[in-house]
């Protein structure tokens, strides 16, 4: 049983060919700032977002990412994005960088319309979100933007109390005792190239640990600079790039 | 006595709170509203806030100083002056192609860029903005959020499968902007009198739901009022009811107002395509274009996004088969990706002609190069790609994908 499940090991691991053979090799690196949504549940349904929470989770992350970035061999710069927030004459581009990301999300369904797939299938992703990110490679004179997705939820202390009792009640019917979560993040990354606008590389993965330590996992799955996740063995397919290309 | 106590105090309590959640809140127009004065609603207040800083830190708040200029003139000329003393009204033009509006309770009014491109005149756009600004008014959304149903609504709505917009603002538009039934007719009963009083030709807001009754599923939210909604059609019946009537004193010859509108309208149709093609509605998008094109013939930005659109559905059959699936009910698989992949060839064409199109419109329209350029390098001609793109790279004003554009032709000199 154990073989069984090794052998049937899936990844949530994308990776396109010529990243994944090395073809395409990465050196610089900027972390767009990233998104950060923390829920608080509560027992009526009006759930809140708890933006102090998710302030320093934030502030937290944009110390990780390049830590855990540099530790991959990858030259981290500044993404020259921070002031963004306050200066309202770049109002053009805080929307760019939106529909950067919404660029990336419209990418997303695609690379996770199945969640886990196996290793053979992980290096054939070829999906791109197009020039639009040109100018944030320019901007901060990279080879490839690193964008990064965190949500995570909160159970209030009257959700919990509902669902103990909830469970308590569904043990006393069944038998059985169902243990629900009262925490909880997801981080999806993604390492995307600054000229033609190929995901190079992405994961996702969550759980009930801290967001830190999530994010750990999720970059631990990046092949270390310039070194290749498939070998000769398992060509690559054709490189020709993809076409994703909506401009001004 | 004790024990009969105890088993009653549950019911008292749920007494005395349903007496709490059914006192009368007062409309902004009466004399002791009393408006953010309980922490319910000064809650809502602040997450409203809390949600317009969030678009203007995106920049999905439109920036277009003429537009705005307009929608502010005509919104504020809606508000009754009891209402604008009680809370700011502000109004905020949407980039996203869905056909929407939606009013928080903050006094802030969102309409979207599909929802403008929609309408024919400034009537119309009266219409939708009196409707949002009257529940404001009537506070409709603490009474929602009051009645509990607020987080039923809002859950069901963040249930569906959303498609083709920047999704993630709805949880939070339908946690404070999702009413019953009553209170939309509430609000289109006091948004004709807005508009009366503002001296609006009422027949509009009738002809209104006629024009967004024609909307496709995709192309609005799922529960929006302003979209593809089945009450739409009892909606302008009952509007159309009460103006018959002459239960609100209209004026036949009150303003229309399509010049100016039609104006304002010309400047975010191409924001809207280029929306639309963002979020991988190229259908639409090409709805939407040849719609424009009735209107301006000899637009070589048109052409040149019409051009992209079929680019795209050729590029892109997964999303072009999603997209068909969604307008057309059909059910989205393997099948209808196959169909649209077979139809490549016929997709490029067509790209190509609209590409042409352009550059017969205008000889030096840099970006009808560029389209050429691309399908042509898609294409395996090269010669023409290479061509094409260095004369988008040396006439294009402002290329933001110069980086992009280089790649390509490096590609081509090693081949």
């Amino acid at each position: 049983m154990i073989f069984l499940n090794v052998g049937c090991a899936l990844t949530t691991v994308r990776e396109h060919p010529d990243f994944a053979s090395a073809k395409r090799i990465v050196n610089t690196v900027a972390v767009i700032p990233p998104e950060v949504e923390i829920v608080r549940l509560v027992f009526d349904g009006d759930n809140q977002r708890l933006p102090q929470r998710e302030r320093e989770v934030f502030e937290q992350l944009k110390t990780q990412i390049p830590q855990l970035l540099k530790e991959r061999g990858y030259e981290v710069r500044d993404s020259q994005l921070e002031s963004l927030h306050e200066d309202e004459d770049e109002d053009d581009i805080r929307y760019e960088l939106e529909q950067l990301k919404t660029a990336y999300k419209q990418a997303s369904k695609e690379l996770y319309e199945k969640p886990a797939v196996s290793p053979e299938e992980a290096y054939k992703f070829k999906v791109s979100v197009g020039p639009v990110i040109n100018q944030f490679a320019e901007r901060a004179g990279v080879d490839a933007l690193v964008i990064v997705y965190c949500s995570g939820f909160e159970k209030s202390g009257g959700l919990q109390a509902k669902e103990i009792v909830a469970s308590a009640l569904l043990a006393a019917l069944t038998g059985s005792y169902v243990v629900s979560q009262n925490f909880g993040a997801s981080v999806e990354a993604a390492l995307i190239d600054g000229t033609n606008g190929d995901i190079l590389w992405s994961n996702v993965t969550g759980g009930q640990l801290s967001v830190e330590a999530i994010m750990k996992n999720v970059v631990a799955k990046l092949p270390e600079k310039g070194t290749a996740t498939i070998t000769a063995a398992q060509p690559a397919i054709n490189s020709q790039p993809e076409m994703e290309s909506v401009s001004e | 006595m004790r024990i009969l106590k105890r088993s009653l105090l549950p019911f008292i309590i749920i007494i005395t709170l349903g007496g709490c959640a059914t006192i009368d809140i007062a409309a902004l127009t009466a004399d002791d509203h009393q408006y953010g004065q309980t922490p319910d609603e000064q809650k809502l207040i602040d997450r409203a806030v809390r949600f317009n800083e969030d678009l203007t830190r995106k920049g999905l708040i439109l920036q277009n100083g003429e537009v705005q200029r307009y929608i502010d003139r005509v919104g504020e000329n809606l508000v009754p002056p009891k209402a604008a003393d009680a809370v700011e009204f502000d109004f905020y033009v949407f980039r996203d192609p869905i056909v929407n509006a939606f009013a928080l309770p903050d006094g802030s009014i969102y309409i979207t860029v599909g929802l403008l491109t929609r309408m024919e005149n400034e009537a119309q756009l009266a219409h939708v903005l009196s409707h949002e600004v009257a529940h404001v008014i009537l506070r409709h959304g603490l009474k929602q959020h009051r009645s509990h149903r607020a987080g039923m609504i809002s859950s069901h709505i963040a249930d569906l499968v959303l498609f083709g917009t920047s999704i993630a603002y709805i949880p939070y538009i339908t946690s404070m902007a999702s009413y019953s039934r009553e209170q939309e007719e509430e609000a289109d009963r006091m948004a004709l009198d807005l508009m009366s009083s503002a001296g609006y030709n009422l027949a509009s807001a009738y002809q209104l739901f006629a024009i967004i009754q024609e909307i496709k599923d995709t192309e609005s939210v799922k529960g929006s009022i302003w979209g593809s909604h089945p009450s739409n059609a009892q909606r302008a019946e009952y509007t159309k009811r009460i103006v018959d009537s002459g239960a609100v004193a209209g004026n036949p010859e009150g303003r229309i107002g399509r010049g100016e509108y039609q104006h304002i309208k010309s400047e975010l149709i191409i924001e809207n395509i280029k929306l639309k093609l963002r979020v991988k509605q190229y259908e639409l998008a090409l709805d939407s274009i040849d719609a424009a094109l009735k209107e301006s013939p000899a637009s070589p930005w048109l052409y040149y996004y019409r051009g992209e659109a079929y680019r795209r559905l050729g590029d892109d059959p997964k999303g072009a088969a999603r997209e068909h699936a969604w307008i057309y009910g059909k059910k989205y698989g393997d099948d209808l990706v196959h169909e649209f992949e077979n139809r490549h060839k016929e997709f490029y064409t067509a790209a190509r002609k609209s590409y042409e199109k352009a550059l017969s419109v205008d000889t030096d329209f840099a970006h009808g190069y560029r389209g050429l350029g691309l399908l042509s390098y898609q294409r395996g001609d090269y010669k023409v790609a290479r061509e094409a793109l260095e004369f988008y790279l040396s006439h294009g004003r402002d290329i933001r994908d110069k980086r992009y554009i280089n790649n390509i032709l490096n590609r081509i000199d090693k081949l």
